[in-house]
């Protein structure tokens, strides 16, 4: 009996910890989906600074989100997000416009991946 | 290298832990579901303990998610005999009587050597001498021989009542029939519910062990 007992309750941590970890998710890649959306807003209306300033709030957050999110999702997902945040700030400074559109474009789709690689959606767990 | 040795540590005693919460001390009695487990345990281990950049969690919690239904099952089996007989089956006899049924070694997919090698195993070199054996449901062939020469004849006992249901193959081997059984059991002043064990023999003798006589039963 006492056996079953664990067993229950073994199944109840590993079921909060995923439902956790997939609130958490979503919540910190909606997040950073917004701050990005705010730079390109910001880009667009050419106010280069503010768009600075919101591609080092979105490489300050991915590295905060990213110690915990890095505990549940392979390294080889969030790698090329990482990549591509990082960049942003220098985009900014120092790249073109086709080429600054191009690299937020790719974020968004990554992070939109990011966002639902863990759902228990048919394409996902077949 | 550092994170491959620390993962390798933390996951040893997890399976460990794994191995003593379901309770098993050899590796040949394993029930198929246990034997599947077991399986499972050894490959979900391994992939996190060589792939650094797959998270620890994606191998503790699947370990810790099968061996939580692998105690659920077996707890649902203790408590019904009908999911018992769904996961593990039924043991078979492959000898009745001394006679071989072809049928059941051919369900089993046992050959005449494999009985023969299971019988060897046994110390039993002529199948004359076996009167019943049957397939355990983890496998293993038992055997209950004729007796020797000089001991009175004997009938092996089987099973016919487990904690309270009936137990169908038993029956059929003793050749019981529910409403024979009905009258023992209002012979005895018992009813099915209230039997722990009842073990029964061809030739009519039976044995009954009730809920109350057993040390920790109910009633």
């Amino acid at each position: 009996m006492k056996r079953l007992w664990v067993a229950a309750v073994l199944l109840c941590v590993a079921a909060g910890l995923c439902l956790s970890a997939s609130l958490y998710q979503h919540r910190q890649i909606d997040r950073m989906l917004d701050t990005l959306d705010r730079l390109e807003t910001a880009y667009n209306n050419e106010n280069t600074a503010e768009a600075y300033r919101f591609a080092e709030c979105l490489v300050r957050e991915y590295r905060a989100v990213g110690r915990v999110l890095y505990c549940f999702i392979a390294h080889s997902d969030l790698a090329a997000s990482q990549e591509t945040v990082t960049l942003l700030p220098a985009l900014l400074q120092h790249g073109g416009q086709e080429e600054l559109t191009m690299e937020i474009a790719r974020l968004r789709e990554q992070l939109l991946h990011l966002r639902e690689i863990d759902d228990p959606l048919w394409q996902n767990i077949l | 290298m550092t994170i491959s040795v620390l993962r390798t540590i933390i996951l040893y005693g997890l399976l460990i832990v794994a191995m003593r919460l379901m309770g098993k001390r050899q590796l040949g009695e394993l029930q198929p579901t246990e034997l599947v487990v077991t399986l499972l345990l050894s490959d979900l281990a391994a992939v996190p303990m060589q792939e650094n950049g797959l998270p620890l969690l994606n191998g503790v919690l699947p370990i810790l998610v099968l061996v939580s239904l692998e105690l659920l099952i077996s707890g649902a089996m203790l408590k019904s005999p009908k999911i018992a007989r769904l996961v593990s089956g039924s043991p078979l006899p492959i000898i009745q009587d001394g006679k071989v049924d072809e049928g059941v070694m051919r369900r089993l997919r046992i050959s005449v050597d494999d009985l023969l090698e299971s019988l060897r195993q046994q110390d039993i070199f002529d199948i004359r001498q076996v009167q019943y054996a049957i397939a355990e449901t983890n496998g293993h062939i038992s055997v209950f021989q004729y007796p020797k020469t000089g001991e009175p004849p004997k009938q092996m006992p089987v099973v016919v009542i487990t904690d309270g249901a009936l137990c169908a193959w038993g029956m059929q081997l003793c050749g019981l029939t529910e409403e024979k059984l009905g009258r023992i059991l209002h012979k005895e002043k018992c009813r099915q519910e209230d039997v722990f064990l009842m073990t029964a023999t061809k030739d009519g003798q039976h044995h009954l062990l009730t809920r109350a006589q057993v040390k920790g039963g109910g009633g």
